[in-house]
Parts: structure tokens; C-alpha cells; sequence
């Protein structure tokens, strides 16, 4: 079976996805965004301190960076240096832009990632560059936590 | 503030156009500070309490992330603490708050 890709109109914003890297994996939704789906929920929006949002353990919002790598520290992971995969383990990696963190990234079992883009579709997608661009910048910050 | 109805169309032209675009420069985003920053987020707040209805009519039929420009313009925020994140919870609250008003029919 052809695995869907996302829409070319949705493509552009992400210049280096490709036919081949990466795959639509659920519809479009405004119930969750990436930070809840690397927390592993899909039923909040969550934004450490922001106002309108989900955001556990009371965090405040006087960093943005801080208060995200906070919030998968209280979950269990820990810093690490890169996102390649570990034996046992499963990474988050949290993209920054000039504007400060922008998106957020799992790891599957598989090395591969799962991101939810926003309000749009969640994908899979075989590298972490293939989502870096001038809307998420770049993935930086790295965490990881052992698989159950 | 009573406005005509050359008045309220011309702001249902220009919400409309703004907010057509806002959706398509943020669908993808995350971040409520980038989401709502931006310059076409701001033009819209300035349009100032009579976009209240247009942003409540965006937001049942397209959702979107308009949770700000209603507290300011509003000066309310209808949403408890145990609801924020929720989002069909956050859209039902201020939905009732703008047929308490008079904004949603």
C-alpha cells in the first residue's frame, strides 16, 4: 500500500521533506500539538506557562526553552548530546528557531520520528533534518529516557 | 458600539482576509507566542471588539488558536483552569459566552 505523503501545498513550508522520508501517520487536528505528542498525549495542547494551555507540574513560563526541557526532565528523560538512536532508549529533540523552541520530535522504536506539525496531520519522518527549515530551525536540544 | 452594515461588512471582508491568511502562515505551528504574534494576529486584535463575532464564528467553523485575541478584546476569559489545553472544552466555553452575549446566534 502507497504510504500517503503529506500535501504539496503543505510540503512547502517544509523544504526538505521528500516522497521518500516521511509518511502521514494520522488526519489533521487542533486537539494536540507536537509538545503533547512527544509527551505522548493526544488529547491537550501544551505549552509549558503559556495561558490557554496544558502545562503539568505548575511549570512557568520565564523561559520557553528552559520550561520545554523541564517538562521531558520531569518525565523521566535526561539531556543527551544527540539524537541518533540508543539501544533501550527513546529521545525527544526539541527544534529552535531565532525565535526561540518551535517544535518537538519522538523517536520510534525504529530510529525513526514521529512529529505532529502544529494543527496539521502527525507524520513519520526518517531524519530529524527533514523537518529543519527557517519555520522550525533546527533540531538542538536532545533528551532521552529508557523504553519500558 | 453600534456599527452599519457597510460597516460590518467591510470587517467581515477584512477579518476574513486576515484571518484566511493568519490560519495558513500558522497551521503548522506550536509555539502560542509565534502562533499569536504574529503581524496578521495583532491586525486582527486591533480591529478591536467588533471582530468578536467574526473571530467566534472562525473558531467554530475552523478552530484555530484565537483563545488570546478573545481574552484581550473581551477583557473576560470564560475558560477554568482545569479546562485550558482542552481544546473542545475551550471552544464550547467561549461558544457560551458568545450566545450569553449576543456575539453567537
Amino acid at each position: 500500500m502507497t504510504e500517503q505523503t503529506l500535501p504539496q501545498e503543505r510540503r512547502k513550508t517544509f523544504p526538505n521533506l521528500t516522497d521518500n522520508n516521511h509518511s502521514v501517520t494520522s488526519p489533521e487536528t487542533d486537539e494536540y500539538n507536537c509538545i503533547a505528542w512527544a509527551y505522548e498525549v493526544s488529547n491537550k495542547w501544551m505549552w509549558p506557562g503559556a495561558l490557554d494551555y496544558y502545562s503539568p507540574y505548575g511549570l512557568t513560563r520565564s523561559d520557553d526553552l528552559a520550561a520545554l526541557v523541564q517538562l521531558y526532565l520531569g518525565e523521566g528523560y535526561a539531556k543527551c548530546e544527540h539524537g541518533e538512536p540508543e539501544e533501550g532508549y527513546k529521545k525527544v529533540a526539541i527544534y529552535v528557531n531565532q525565535e526561540g523552541p518551535q517544535h518537538a520530535a519522538l523517536q520510534l522504536e525504529s530510529g525513526k520520528w514521529t512529529s505532529k506539525l502544529g494543527d496539521w496531520e502527525d507524520i513519520r519522518h526518517d531524519t530529524l533534518e527533514a523537518l529543519e527549515g527557517q519555520e522550525y530551525g533546527k533540531a538542538t536540544i536532545f533528551l532521552k529516557k529508557r523504553r519500558a | 458600539m453600534k456599527v452599519s452594515v457597510r460597516g460590518r461588512s467591510n470587517i467581515k471582508r477584512e477579518f476574513n482576509e486576515l484571518a484566511s491568511h493568519w490560519h495558513d502562515e500558522t497551521g503548522h505551528l506550536s509555539s502560542p507566542s509565534t502562533i499569536t504574534g504574529t503581524d496578521t494576529y495583532l491586525k486582527i486584535i486591533s480591529m478591536g471588539k467588533p471582530a468578536i463575532p467574526f473571530i467566534l464564528k472562525d473558531l467554530q467553523e475552523r478552530g484555530g488558536h484565537w483563545y488570546r485575541a478573545l481574552r484581550i478584546l473581551s477583557g473576560t476569559d470564560p475558560v477554568p483552569p482545569e479546562a485550558k489545553g482542552d481544546v473542545p472544552q475551550m471552544k464550547e466555553c467561549w461558544l457560551r459566552w458568545g450566545r450569553e452575549k449576543g456575539y453567537v446566534r
